[in-house]
């Protein structure tokens, strides 16, 4: 009888833990500032990210795009202000949860493919092989191909692949589709969306090319200079507006 | 299945608008079963919260029913179906009214036109 109790009483609050988790919100950003000497690459940025939407990070180069990330990645520290990711302060526990693609590519060029996904999941073991081997064939990859010998679209198709197969609940893309072919571009938009699981992730992606990613955004921010132009459901910018996300980063940021 | 897609205007009211033209002109016959969320937000690039919304949207005009597990069905009721053909046949005739107009034709040259092109396609 107290067994019975005892394992009601778990399935009943099981439930409301994962509410918990999934009402709070991904990224809290509060009077955020980054300073690097003189120059201020934030400049009191207030945010709330709420989980389950896919989040477009819009500006030009160079208006803390790139620091912002890496602050919810916990790989840089704010000068003023504080980072909560789901609840915490970023750092071992947070880390765990979040996978951060950057821009310029760190991977050994010796490896190939199949060495490297062994070699990312030595360090991330949420890794999953049988995403990594669905998400390489959609993305045209083999894995005896080594590293050094793949063109820029191939190398930023395969960082997606790493990064999608982590299915981690919070992913940080700087800028995915820079520079990078259109069929290049078309088939990374197209994985995002296929494997976006909105019941628990949240994406934050940022990029200066605006016109073929906006129709994968919930919610967009214009950030300009360190300091946040403008931000808002995408959806409701475009009725209330009349403009696109595109339109709108001509309007907002120049 | 192609989307067409303006993004200086709400997307999911495209997507909707798209699946509410195609099943009123027989595209998709009654009770047949649409492609999934996902399957839609994958070929139209675009967010699967739109597309949910889109779907949402359509089940709310009684044109589609989703069942759970299942995924998102035509309705098989036929009147419904009837109804959504006029609607979009009326809307479809106010959007040619309107540019018609602006050329400055009256009902009566309309009418005219509209005699015109019976005989022609006889």
């Amino acid at each position: 009888m107290s067994v019975t109790m005892q394992g009601q009483n778990q399935y009943q609050q099981a439930p409301a833990a994962v509410h918990a988790i999934y009402e709070q919100p991904a990224v809290q950003l509060t009077g955020l500032v980054k300073r690097y000497g003189l120059n201020k690459a934030l400049d009191g940025v207030d945010l709330t990210f709420e989980s389950g939407k896919v989040v477009g990070l819009l500006g030009h180069n160079g208006s803390g795009k790139t620091t912002m990330l890496k602050i919810i990645a916990g790989l840089r520290s704010p000068s003023s202000g504080t980072v909560k990711v789901f609840g915490m302060a970023p750092g071992v526990k947070t880390k765990q949860r979040v996978a951060f693609l950057p821009e310029v590519n760190a991977y050994y060029e010796w490896m190939t493919i199949d060495y490297l996904i062994d070699f990312a999941k030595s360090f991330h073991p949420d890794l999953s092989w049988e995403r990594a081997e669905v998400l390489k064939k959609f993305m045209d990859l083999k894995g005896e191909s080594k590293v050094g010998a793949l063109s820029k679209g191939q190398q930023a198709r395969l960082k997606l692949v790493i990064g999608l197969a982590r299915n981690a609940d919070l992913m940080l893309l700087d800028e995915p589709l820079a520079g990078i072919d259109p069929p290049s571009r078309a088939r990374i938009l197209q994985a995002l969306v296929g494997e976006f699981r909105q019941e628990h992730q949240t994406l934050i992606i940022s990029t200066h090319e605006v016109k073929e990613a906006e129709p994968i955004f919930d919610h967009v921010v214009f950030l300009c200079e360190g300091k946040v132009a403008l931000q808002g459901d995408a959806e409701a910018l475009r009725a209330s507006t009349g403009h696109s996300m595109e339109e709108l980063f001509g309007e907002v940021l120049e | 299945m192609r989307f067409k897609i303006d993004e200086g205007s709400p997307i999911y009211r495209q997507i909707l608008e798209t699946f509410i033209r195609q099943i009123a002109c027989g595209q998709w016959s009654p009770g047949e079963k649409l492609p999934s969320i996902r399957e839609v937000a994958e070929m139209a690039r675009v967010n699967p919260n739109t597309i949910a919304r889109a779907f949402q949207e359509l089940e709310r005009t009684g044109l589609a029913e989703t069942k759970r597990g299942e995924g998102t069905f035509v309705t098989t009721d036929s009147n419904a179906i009837a109804e959504c053909r006029e609607d979009t046949a009326r809307q479809i005739w106010t959007e040619f009214l309107e540019k018609i107009r602006e050329l400055g034709f009256t009902n009566a040259e309309i009418k005219r036109l509209a005699s015109g092109l019976k005989e022609e396609s006889v």
